[in-house]
């Protein structure tokens, strides 16, 4: 019951963000199909008129049709998977979204897995053995973590490492001289040119997953349950594991819903940045190019993802803590 | 204790917490001179520092030098004064969004914690749906499709998608204040909504909203300048984010070391005025919060 | 007889921001093989504290500061790491107040069975599975309805009866008990009393039950002593510590305790509240809630024997008697 309760909520979001969008964007898409029928009218030498008809159809607008039919037309499309038209690209947003994405879930949960667990470690470190060095120097590093915008820290590991030391590429996710397919060398070719990106994800997060976890974990400390541990005569290792750790653990699972929405939001400035062709890059050409089917593809794409990743989040939740699954 | 004697104290109590956080926490102390002297540089540099926009090819990608303390940009503009003359900008965009964006989350939270039942449940459904869908990419599609010219609506776009986070906490805030005494007794005495609102819970969750107007104030920043850099809302040439558009961008001046004194100077502001920003609000929340005292 | 347990002038402190609180004071007792013995006192007197320090598991801020505490001949303070490991569960185990969540949450039952046994050496699972399910069959549970169940299912009073099934796992000495029955309901309680009774006749267990309830004291133990602000008042055997207190806050503790006279009108609370530990004056901590209390016992007066068996720490002992209203 809870979980359709779950998945209801996560439709309902994703049906209202989708309806918020189209009417946002669906105010304006006149003048960009002018743009590109003005370009078939110079290539093909046809008539404005006769351009701007050929456009429409292939974008699927009719300035006659009413909102409401081209809201439904919409809606239905999606329901189908059918992510839009791109007048930039001239082709489905679909296929964009099939070379792109892949990129991105690469970046990102590469990210999301290294920071998560680097933070978590250097958090439960530091909740363990109280006073070390180590507290004030993940504190600084929180400070200047939180204060730099992780566009910022893109932008100063752009200019390090691929700009003045060159140790690494400026642009792409793979070198163009490599064959893609499933070979050693294409593989390194995809880690060497994702390490930028990934590094700035995972400077970015890691002190603000070894803070949630240090406070998570000293709270646990505290319990009844790791001093009867000690009690028991357990060893330190296993009390720190599966004591400490898996309880203190558990509230930081949503918070990983979280981080993924805000990297994936910010992805578009990170791919910018590092020149990496994932959905951000691509959604900055969108909007730099005024391209609105291919905005609202992507848009609708990542809250999607987005809102899939808190749904996934809530089910581990309650897998993982067996208090929760009673209350269902 | 009357009500009004109750009010008085926490009013007093306010401004003795902040007096005492500048005297005992040295980096809310940091935090606060940091914020001060950016908060001079937006108002008074400007007047102090001219700003030159004319290009002169020779005096490009000068080093740092008493004449040009920053160094100059990719035309010899004076990059010190472009920041100066850019705090303004970025700052005030920044204030009028937190403004915008405190404004929306306190109407929110306050209905939705006043009112309760279907009008509570419809707000916290949007209040989560804002919470989701991260708002990077809602500013930009907004920022997009509406063709941002000036400060006003820039910070109206930041402002749609921030206000989630505080709203919840103010309604909750407003849920426990509801069982509280004074309250109760401001009910009893037949004093009204509006009484009620205005002078019993208002007071009681603007500690709280002022060290959240300055996280949000920090959020805006970072957005505004992202959507700056991403070379969208081109209507200021000396904003920080569009300075880091030029530098990066439109000139290049990151590619070649010259460029780095121009390329690095509006980052550092950013940085420098983000952690002002938490140091101060790290230290409000310290004395409001008893329960971060340690 | 020997002593199983032997503890010299124990010292914990814990050391605070408004000063130093001394929450175990010069305890001294011995514990014999085979018996129960009873520390009773007020919530706050430091009987949990004794019992951890007996484990020499005492938790930060607080430390013990001087004394010793000898099990068996060994030098438990002394002890480090795979010894003091080895020390805790195998020789004296303990089962905790009720009222604690003592069970990790995310685990089920039965690996709280399996991490105890594995860590202790016992690598047999079959083993180990079938030694618990007769524990937990000898608190009256059924093995395979709990091993699978997580603590939140399971009831306070079988929880408990976990927590002790558990604390027999590696077949100790001695048990500490800690308020074990607090939390449950009357019926719980002596139902749960008398699963421990039976168990250690069964095994021979010694027992070191720490509570604030006399009438448990009366039913089960075979000694008692009895504490109050972190110091032993008094120690005797069971039928002294009823019949022939020499302690006024003994005698105090009996009149407050409801049951055992059974007469409810007559049950006399001790009047005042327990003293600040932190810094307290020197001298005898009862002497203001005190009806013998005199000029003297501004004196500490130590805790010296009366009769064979029978030590009490008050200078006033000899007037002390059985029906004297308390102040």
């Amino acid at each position: 019951m809870a979980v359709l309760k779950r998945i209801a909520v996560a439709l309902v979001t994703l049906f209202f963000v989708t309806t918020l969008t189209f009417f946002v964007v669906r105010n304006t898409p006149g003048d960009a199909l002018q743009v590109w029928a003005l370009e078939i009218v110079q290539t093909y030498g046809i008539s404005m008129e006769d351009a701007m008809k050929q456009v429409r159809a292939m974008y699927g607008y009719d300035p006659d049709e009413p909102v409401l039919s081209q809201y439904i037309r919409y809606v239905k499309g999606l329901a189908r998977g059918n992510l839009g038209t791109s007048i930039l690209y001239k082709s489905s947003v679909n296929e964009i979204v099939f070379q792109a994405l892949p990129w991105t879930v690469f970046i990102l949960s590469t990210s999301l897995v290294l920071s998560f667990s680097i933070g978590a470690l250097l958090g439960m470190a530091i909740a363990w053995k109280r006073k070390t060095v180590l507290d004030p120097i993940i504190t600084g590093y929180a400070a200047i973590t939180g204060a730099t915008p992780d566009y910022i820290t893109a932008l100063i590991l752009l200019i390090i490492f691929a700009i003045n030391l060159k140790w690494f590429p400026l642009k792409g996710a793979y070198d163009p001289a490599v064959k893609p397919g499933f070979t050693w060398e294409f593989i390194k070719s995809v880690l060497y040119h994702g390490v930028l990106p990934i590094a700035a994800y995972t400077f970015e997060n890691t002190a603000a997953w070894a803070l949630a976890m240090k406070g998570s974990a000293v709270s646990v400390l505290g319990e009844d349950y790791i001093m009867a541990a000690w009690a028991r005569g357990l060893k330190e290792r296993r009390i720190m594991t599966r004591y400490m750790g898996r309880n203190a653990m558990l509230p930081l699972v949503t918070g990983l819903a979280i981080a993924f929405g805000s990297m994936m939001g910010g992805s578009v400035l990170i791919e910018t940045i590092f020149n990496y062709p994932g959905i951000g890059w691509f959604f900055n050409q969108a909007v730099a190019r005024r391209d609105y089917g291919l905005m609202q593809g992507l848009f609708f794409l990542t809250a999607a993802a987005v809102i899939l990743a808190n749904l996934i989040a809530d089910l581990l939740y309650t897998r993982l803590d067996p208090r929760i699954r009673l209350e269902e | 204790m009357t009500v009004a004697s109750i009010r008085a104290e926490s009013r007093w109590r306010t401004w003795y917490a902040t007096f005492l956080i500048l005297y005992r926490n040295k980096r809310a102390f940091v935090g606060f001179l940091i914020l001060l002297a950016f908060l001079l540089m937006a108002i008074v540099g400007p007047y102090l520092v001219p700003l030159d926009m004319s290009a002169r090819y020779a005096e490009r990608y000068l080093p740092p030098s008493w004449e040009h303390p920053l160094g100059t940009d990719f035309v010899g503009r004076d990059t010190f004064a472009l920041i100066v003359h850019g705090s303004r900008d970025v700052l005030s965009i920044a204030f009028l969004a937190a403004l915008f964006t405190v404004g929306i989350a306190l109407a929110v939270g306050m209905v939705a914690g006043l009112q309760g039942g279907l009008v509570d449940a419809v707000l916290m459904l949007l209040t989560n749906t804002v919470l989701t869908i991260p708002k990077f990419p809602v500013m930009l599609v907004f920022a997009t499709v509406f063709r941002v010219k000036d400060p006003f609506s820039l910070a109206l776009i930041l402002s749609v998608w921030a206000w989630g986070g505080l709203a919840r906490a103010v309604r909750s805030q407003i849920l426990s204040l509801k069982e509280r005494e004074f309250i109760e007794a401001a009910r009893v005495m037949g004093l009204g909504l509006p009484h009620i609102v205005v002078r019993e819970l208002l007071p009681n969750i603007m500690p709280y909203v002022a060290i959240n107007f300055l996280y949000i104030m920090k959020d805006a920043i970072t957005a505004s300048v992202g959507l700056m850099f991403l070379g969208i809302i081109p209507f200021s040439a000396t904003n920080w984010g569009m300075m880091l558009n030029l530098a990066t961008q439109q000139s290049g001046a990151i590619y070649i070391p010259q460029g780095l004194y121009y390329a690095l100077a509006p980052m550092v502001a950013i940085i420098l005025f983000q952690l002002g920003a938490l140091f101060f609000a790290h230290g409000l929340d310290e004395v409001l919060n008893p329960r971060l005292r340690s | 007889m020997k002593p199983l347990l032997r503890v010299r002038d124990l010292v914990v402190e814990f050391h605070l921001d408004r000063g130093t609180l001394r929450a175990v004071n010069r305890v001294s007792l011995d514990v014999y093989p085979g018996e129960i013995m009873a520390i009773v006192g007020e919530s706050g007197s430091g009987k949990s504290t004794l019992a951890f320090a007996l484990l020499n598991l005492v938790p930060p801020p607080g430390r013990i500061v001087e004394g010793q505490v000898s099990f068996n001949g060994t030098d438990v303070l002394a002890l480090r790491g795979d010894a003091l490991r080895q020390y805790r569960w195998r020789e004296v185990a303990m089962v905790f107040q009720a009222a604690q969540n003592v069970l990790n949450p995310v685990m089920r039952v039965v690996d709280h069975f399996l991490d105890t046994a594995r860590d202790h050496g016992l690598t047999n699972e079959g083993e180990v599975l079938a030694w618990a399910e007769e524990l937990l069959r000898m608190v009256r549970l059924e093995p395979a309805r709990v091993f699978s169940a997580y603590p939140h299912e399971l009831s306070g009073g079988m929880r408990q009866r976990v927590v002790i099934a558990l604390s027999l796992l590696l077949k100790p000495r001695m048990v500490i008990l800690d308020e074990p029955t607090t939390a449950l309901d009357v019926v719980t309680q002596a139902y749960i009393m008398d699963i421990l009774n039976e168990i250690r006749r069964e095994m021979n267990l010694t027992m070191l039950l720490l509570t604030h309830d006399m009438s448990v004291v009366a039913k089960i133990a075979d000694r008692v002593g009895v504490m109050y602000a972190g110091q032993v008042m008094e120690i005797a055997d069971v039928d002294s510590i009823f019949y022939r207190p020499r302690h006024p806050y003994t005698v105090g503790l009996i009149h407050a305790a409801p049951s055992l006279l059974g007469d409810l009108d007559r049950k006399q609370p001790i009047p005042g509240s327990p003293p600040d530990l932190i810094n307290p004056p020197p001298g005898c901590p009862f002497r203001p809630r005190c009806g013998y209390a005199s000029a003297r016992c501004e004196e500490d007066p130590g805790l010296h024997v009366i009769a064979d068996g029978h030590w009490v720490a008050c200078h006033h002992w000899e007037q002390v008697t059985h029906h004297a209203p308390v102040s």
